[in-house]
């Protein structure tokens, strides 16, 4: 199961994501690295919400969670080993600077947090039998 | 029991008066393929529904080499695309049970998508980050010598004062680069800056900027970025760019920009 996205990431670390031919100077290239990816690819662009995500609330608590990974100095030094601990989300305080956006993570979190638990608590049922039993159609 | 169950992933929408790129492998290694949603092509990959339906997400929601290549992966289509011409990328995660789902999906935000499409046309998003190169070494030395506490005291704030003052200027440099870069550019965002670890730079990184740019503009736009970085304006720091990238901080609307020199 883990060996197909081990052989993905070597073979995307082994290329240049970027190798275009009309790109920059390639040390203006080397620049992007995967921190900047992440950084767009779980934070940017549109979201168009689908059937699947429909279903799965806390897929966006999973991309918040991974844009405070990027924020995150001690969790992404082990990338891939382990991000978060403990799902403390308070720990978000510790980490410096920027503390606005931090604090706007932080709120958003919490909110859906409490939707999860609310969620859970409504129809009596645990994380998985709930994105299971979600399914409409 | 349901091996033959598939997911629909969405990198991205891509004008459709455009030729395709030779698109490379997707996420995990599935092949690409473009489908036709009037008035985009929508760029896809059929996944595994095991591996990649909802619960594997949670499943590998601790899982950095997973995530991290679907993120990388998902990246490098988009950036193929590009190539090609204009494209809204989507945000991960972006699965779809079917073609049909997908289509509805795609329909139904069919105004926020064309507003992104027509803010993007024709551009492209460059990066420019500014990293601090005028560190001054640790001044505890100063205080370390100082005979009384007093003394201590007095150089200690004096020092400090002084790194806020150096703090003070760098900011203030830094956003002097960011806004004349701005001026040339059709749209500019500043997103926190990334620590150390992230960016794999000693130095810390002080304004981490995008900017959307003409593609016939990109020459003047890297003319303009060496120029700072080469220039007084950028005395102390050290200016790189890198891009193209697709227009991902400019496919929705930017947050207003109130949040990276609150201080």
């Amino acid at each position: 199961m883990s060996s197909p996205s081990h052989d993905l990431q070597q073979r995307q670390t082994a290329g240049s994501p970027t190798g275009r031919p009309d790109s920059y100077l390639s040390t203006h290239m080397q620049s992007q690295s995967l921190a900047d990816v992440l950084e767009r690819v779980l934070d940017k662009g549109i979201v168009i919400v689908g059937d699947i995500q429909v279903r799965l609330l806390d897929i966006e608590l999973l991309t918040i969670k991974l844009r405070l990974l990027v924020a995150s100095v001690d969790k992404a030094k082990e990338m891939g080993v382990d991000w978060w601990e403990s799902d403390e989300f308070a720990s978000a305080q510790s980490l410096d600077g920027d503390d606005g956006d931090r604090a706007e993570l932080a709120s958003r979190v919490k909110a859906l947090e409490e939707r999860l638990t609310d969620d859970v608590e409504s129809s009596g049922r645990g994380k998985q039998s709930r994105s299971k039993s979600g399914r409409s159609r | 029991m349901s091996s033959d169950r598939v997911l629909i992933h969405a990198y991205g929408v891509l004008e459709r008066r455009t030729g395709l790129p030779e698109w490379s492998p997707g996420i995990a290694g599935a092949p690409v393929h473009a489908v036709d949603i009037d008035p985009y092509l929508a760029i896809t990959s059929v996944l595994p529904y095991e591996e990649f339906e909802p619960a594997a997400w949670e499943r590998h929601a601790d899982d950095g080499p997973w995530l991290g290549s679907i993120a990388t992966a998902h990246h490098r289509v988009l950036q193929a695309a590009i190539t090609a011409g204009d494209v809204v990328p989507f945000r991960l995660p972006s699965l779809y049970g079917g073609v049909d789902a997908l289509r509805d999906a795609v329909n139904g935000q069919a105004a926020q998508i064309s507003q992104a499409m027509e803010r993007i046309s024709d551009r492209v998003e460059w990066a420019v980050k500014v990293y601090r190169t005028d560190e001054s070494g640790e001044a505890d030395e100063e205080s370390g010598s100082a005979r009384t506490g007093r003394d201590y005291l007095v150089a200690r704030s004096r020092e400090q004062q002084a790194r806020a003052e150096a703090d003070t200027l760098v900011h203030d440099r830094a956003r002097a680069c960011y806004d004349r870069i701005g001026e040339i550019c059709v749209g500019a965002v500043r997103n926190a800056p990334q620590d150390p670890v992230l960016s794999g730079r000693r130095e810390p990184m002080v304004l981490n900027a995008a900017f959307l740019v003409d593609r016939a503009g990109q020459a003047d736009f890297r003319g303009l970025v060496d120029e700072i970085a080469q220039g007084p304006m950028s005395e102390g720091l050290s200016v790189e760019a890198s891009g193209p990238w697709p227009a991902y901080n400019f496919a929705s609307m930017p947050r207003a920009d109130s949040r990276a020199d609150s201080a």
